[in-house]
């Protein structure tokens, strides 16, 4: 696929977004407001779940592992970079 | 001299989230290439998206083989939130025309938080806090790309880190037990759709699901003025 015009396409979105509520004056009805603040939460859910589990079958068990610990080292220290390397070193020790 | 002070100040403001954004960009510039992404393309779209969780997302599903309109669509979804952030943004710092559309293209989480949290912060002081964002997201962006040929990303399970990232993302978002219970829903939903409808298809609809009942089920918490967190 090509690439460069998706990422045309995802610069227009976005910037369509961030100049539209600049624009503007106005209130946004609060269920809107609720439901849009909810949106990161599932897409990074969405995203996560279904790529713990790996591409073949042989490092499944080792990858949820290494999954849990690091969401439990992220709950804890609050730094994201802290929990990526804590996961990839369980990985790591795991596999 | 005074616009130029203001511009330093914000752009000080922002130091402290360069421990946040510096890994965060890393990991895209990791998966980027992991997608199999060209490294120009990949630092072409720090400059001209430059929104953190839209990149992850579309290396993420690019790598999934996802189509076109599929990452575009996720891109809105995903970047909705900056309307929120532009309407309290145009009620606490005055800005004239030409200054919004500067505005509009540094506004991220970050810089949203950093001018609803500092006082009285002008156009300029934002434009600082923008470009402290800005300039660290792309720097780190060009370094991860650069440090990503050193490595097999296969013999190191490269791919890992993107299902990480974004799990610690989401640790760090998680503030209510609503918020947990759409985590939960939409992750199962994306996780069963996707060997049915594809990575991209199982993503939105995972996501219009558990948003769509996250609004409507539980109470009725009234959200809190100045609207969304950074």
């Amino acid at each position: 696929m090509s690439v460069l015009p998706v990422v045309a396409g995802m610069a227009l979105v976005t910037y369509l977004c961030r100049i539209a509520g600049l624009w503007m004056a106005a209130t946004v009805p609060p269920a809107v407001a609720r439901s849009l603040r909810l949106v990161p939460v599932a897409v990074f859910a969405a995203l996560a779940v279904p790529a713990v589990p790996g591409p073949g079958t042989a490092e499944t068990a080792s990858r949820v592992l290494a999954a849990g610990v690091a969401v439990v080292a992220t709950r804890v220290s609050h730094r994201l970079w802290l929990g990526i390397a804590v996961g990839m070193l369980a990985l790591w020790a795991l596999r | 001299m005074r616009f130029l002070t203001e511009v330093w100040r914000g752009f000080r403001a922002g130091v402290p989230l360069w421990l946040g954004l510096v890994p965060f960009a890393l990991a895209y510039a990791v998966m980027a290439r992991q997608a199999g992404l060209a490294a120009l393309d990949a630092q072409l779209m720090s400059v001209v998206v430059f929104a953190g969780g839209a990149q992850l997302s579309a290396v993420g599903l690019f790598a999934h083989g996802a189509g076109g309109l599929e990452i575009v669509a996720t891109t809105l979804l995903l970047n909705l939130r900056h309307v929120l952030y532009g309407l309290s943004l145009s009620q606490r710092v005055p800005m004239g025309g030409a200054e919004r559309l500067v505005a509009a293209h540094v506004l991220t989480d970050e810089a949203f938080g950093v001018a609803m949290s500092a006082s009285e912060p002008s156009f300029a002081f934002f434009l600082g806090a923008g470009a402290s964002v800005f300039v660290p997201w792309n720097i780190a962006t060009g370094a991860g790309l650069w440090a990503g040929q050193l490595v097999d990303p296969a013999r190191v399970s490269a791919d890992f880190v993107f299902p990480l990232a974004f799990l610690g993302m989401l640790v760090l978002l998680v503030e209510s037990r609503r918020d947990a219970v759409v985590a939960a829903v939409s992750g199962g939903l994306a996780l069963v759709l996707t060997h049915i409808l594809g990575a991209g298809l199982a993503m939105l609809s995972a996501v219009l699901v558990s948003t769509a009942l996250g609004a409507v089920v539980g109470p009725r918490e009234t959200a809190p003025a100045g609207g969304a967190r950074p």
